[in-house]
């Protein structure tokens, strides 16, 4: 006994190596990134980690903040007088707006729609980013605290960014729509054709499931298509950069450049919906919408 | 004055363990820059690897699982362990060739570290790309361990200067007993040289 007391003792630490390595390779193959419990752990660690990479990007936050109050007083003056002359025209453009907000109203009572569900927006920074060269996700310096949840679509005034995965009290790790495993339902503005949206971990987009033969063009402006119970209709994802049509595919190759530069990202919105059950049943009707536009057929 | 010494006393045993989670931190953080998105250095394998080298009492095993687990989840890395058994190999390995690397030249060092990177990113690739494919970003994959390499002598140079400051009078089985026995050694050959 005393003997083997002394031989753990003297191997302690490759016993411990062994142990861990026997962890890692269990987490590896048993625990899926889905669920709950790894929920948590990675909640706990974004929480640990989020007010630290807060405090040591201060430095910058308040630099940037002076460095832009700087620009915005030398600035003032010219767009003061730019704003100025905008203002003239955008008189005359709000009463035609308005006009076409109210026929808007009519024709959607006409049809018995409900008008598109309202969003709360909220706002966060970016406070981490993978250095992975396998996933593509981002982290939040907000979280449920702050009213997050899963599954919110986070957004800049550019475009979609992609949808928060893991959410913690006071951080939110969102999974950007470069990351291999995103998914979003999309649709080509232009000519209602649906796809998926997917990632490849690098800096393009593909859309898939475009069978051939479908209206597809470079620079087709490419919204998501509001399907999917995550992402409002709408909202801009890129733009169509490459079609490949050789091949026996069944399907066209569409790359698509996104709107968003994803490595200067510095702030986000997230669009939480303000009535979920309505949102939910604008989707089944955005689907019904796009499926007699498009002439149905597409996934 | 006390309290101080106490703090540092209490303090210097955790000192590997809190550089490396200060690398896992910076190097998981957003700076809105191109490059840095490409050629981000891995820190907390330049510390983890340091500390092992020359304090290995205190950067285990241990040490090394739970900085690659936070790593996993900070990173979001698809497969929750896997930076973390690399990193605990990486650790092993040193635990075995170790002495040797220890008395070596600073490039050969840096060399390991690179080389290291290059295998641990390359071992993710090819495990990852069983289970979701080999789609990955080639400039980051290439040029991360090339950022490392490049920037490993400042952060050695730092690490040098904490170890010196505050683990110098906390001696461990290794370590500063080999810097003084290499110094020891080195003033030897000078002075046989000089005879």
């Amino acid at each position: 006994m005393g003997s083997l007391i002394a031989l753990l003792k003297q191997y302690r630490s490759e016993l411990t190596a062994v142990i861990l390595l026997m962890v890692a390779v269990f987490l590896m193959l048993a625990v899926r990134t889905g669920t709950v419990t790894m929920h948590s752990v990675r909640g706990v660690i974004i929480d640990m980690v989020s007010p630290i990479q807060s405090l040591i990007l201060s430095p910058r936050d308040a630099f940037y903040g002076a460095r832009s109050w700087w620009t915005g007083i030398e600035n003032l003056t010219l767009e003061n007088q730019a704003l100025r002359l905008q203002l003239q025209t955008l008189k005359a453009e709000r009463i035609r707006t308005q006009s076409l907000a109210q026929e808007n109203l009519r024709l959607r009572n006409l049809l018995n729609m409900p008008p598109k569900p309202g969003f709360i927006r909220l706002s966060a920074r970016v406070r981490g980013e993978s250095s992975s060269a396998f996933a593509r996700s981002i982290i939040l310096d907000a979280g449920t605290i702050d009213g997050l949840r899963r599954e919110l679509a986070v957004v800049t005034p550019d475009g979609l960014v992609g949808r928060v995965a893991h959410v913690s009290q006071h951080g939110a790790l969102v999974l950007t729509l470069l990351d291999i495993n995103s998914r979003v339902p999309v649709l080509i503005q232009r000519s209602r054709v649906r796809g998926i949206i997917a990632g490849n971990n690098g800096s393009s987009l593909q859309m898939t499931y475009v069978a051939k033969g479908t209206d597809v063009a470079v620079e087709d402006m490419i919204v998501t298509s509001g399907t999917g119970g995550i992402f409002p209709k709408g909202l801009l994802v890129g733009r169509v950069a490459a079609i490949d049509r050789g091949g026996i595919d069944l399907y066209q190759k569409v790359t698509v450049k996104p709107a968003v530069r994803f490595e200067l990202l510095e702030e986000v919105s997230l669009l939480v919906p303000e009535d979920p059950e309505r949102f939910a049943t604008a989707e089944r009707l955005a689907i019904a919408d796009d499926l007699s536009q498009s002439g149905g057929g597409q996934p | 004055m006390i309290t101080q010494r106490l703090l540092a006393s209490l303090s210097t045993p955790w000192m590997p363990a809190i550089t490396v989670f200060i690398g896992v931190i910076i190097q998981e953080m957003a700076l809105p820059w191109q490059g840095w998105s490409v050629m981000r250095p891995d820190f907390s394998l330049i510390i983890l690897i340091y500390w092992r080298l020359y304090r290995p009492d205190h950067a285990g095993p241990l040490l090394a699982f739970s900085s690659g687990l936070a790593l996993d989840a900070l990173a979001g890395t698809p497969l929750m362990g896997l930076t973390a058994a690399s990193r605990l190999l990486i650790v092993m390995g040193i635990g075995h060739f170790g002495n040797r690397l220890r008395a070596a030249e600073f490039l050969v060092i840096a060399t390991a570290i690179t080389l290291l990177a290059f295998l641990e990113r390359g071992s993710h690739w090819l495990l990852l790309g069983s289970v979701q494919g080999f789609d990955a970003r080639l400039s980051a994959l290439l040029m991360q361990p090339v950022a490392t390499a490049l920037l490993s002598p400042l952060v050695i140079t730092l690490l040098i200067s904490i170890h010196k400051t505050l683990l110098e009078n906390d001696v461990g089985t290794h370590g500063m007993e080999d810097m003084e026995m290499r110094s020891t050694l080195q003033s030897d050959m000078n002075g046989q040289g000089r005879e």
